[in-house]
């Protein structure tokens, strides 16, 4: 009964900390860092623009 | 044929503008390094948005940071031919880059800082199902303060091991520590952890 009921915590605990961290970021962040690389680099090559 | 002169003159110019007067070896090098840098923002964007947000806690700030992070590979795309082992690489400058914003927006321990006998709210909003409820949303509230309460040395390492695509090894290299440092401090970091939501289970 105490095992079960250790065991139950220990499933909780595991559940939470994996929430802890499953996080997703808005959907299209690669297209974002792409597009914000490609405007870096032209800036760098050509700075006036 | 002088027709077909203004086509390579046409074709000249235009290769020239791609190329911004690099020579055909250059540009194909500037290539590799691009298709480099998309293959790592491709494979591992998700990675550093979860470090950047174990770290940040915050959606906004995170993506902030994942940006930060690949314009810093941008800046360092010389030294990429000769990294070993880009995620890890990639990780490392997550990592620091996250930290770094903490410690320049002093938001590292806002949690921790709130009262730690304070009772947790019940945070349930209206779309989550109400059979997992309160249960649940408590102790990831309070997993959340306590985590933050951990001293760095616990809860670095945790908190970057509960990132699903991180191996113990990679969590090591990250920061900068062996693998059997980050083994024993994960495990002193969950016995902590257990102890003090017992502790409140207990309480109530």
């Amino acid at each position: 009964m105490a095992d079960n009921h250790h065991q139950q915590a220990d499933c909780e605990f595991d559940d939470a900390l994996a929430k802890y961290a499953r996080v997703e970021p808005r959907a299209g962040l690669e297209e974002r860092i792409l597009a914000n690389l490609r405007a870096e680099q032209a800036r760098v090559t050509n700075p006036a623009g | 044929m002088i027709e077909g002169t203004r086509v390579v003159a046409g074709e000249a110019i235009l290769s020239s503008a791609a190329t911004t007067d690099r020579r055909p070896g250059e540009r194909s090098h500037r290539e590799r390094t691009e298709e480099a840098i998309e293959a790592l923002v491709r494979h591992h964007s998700r990675l550093v948005y979860r470090i950047a947000y174990a770290v940040l806690r915050r959606h906004q700030e995170a993506e902030d940071a994942t940006q930060e992070t690949f314009l810093r590979v941008l800046r360092y795309s010389s030294k990429l031919a000769a990294v070993e082992d880009p995620k890890t690489w990639l990780a490392r400058i997550a990592w620091r880059v996250a930290v770094d914003r903490a410690k320049r927006h002093g938001r590292k321990r806002e949690i921790a800082l709130e009262d730690p006998e304070r009772p947790f709210e019940e945070i349930a909003s209206p779309e989550t199902p109400a059979d997992e409820t309160v249960h649940g949303v408590q102790t990831g509230a309070a997993l959340e303060r306590l985590i933050a309460a951990l001293p760095d040395k616990l809860r670095q390492p945790l908190i970057l091991s509960t990132i699903e695509e991180m191996l113990p090894r990679e969590v090591a290299a990250t920061l900068g520590i062996n693998e059997a440092a980050v083994r024993s401090r994960v495990f002193r970091a969950r016995q902590i952890l257990k102890e003090k939501l017992a502790q409140r289970v207990t309480r109530k």
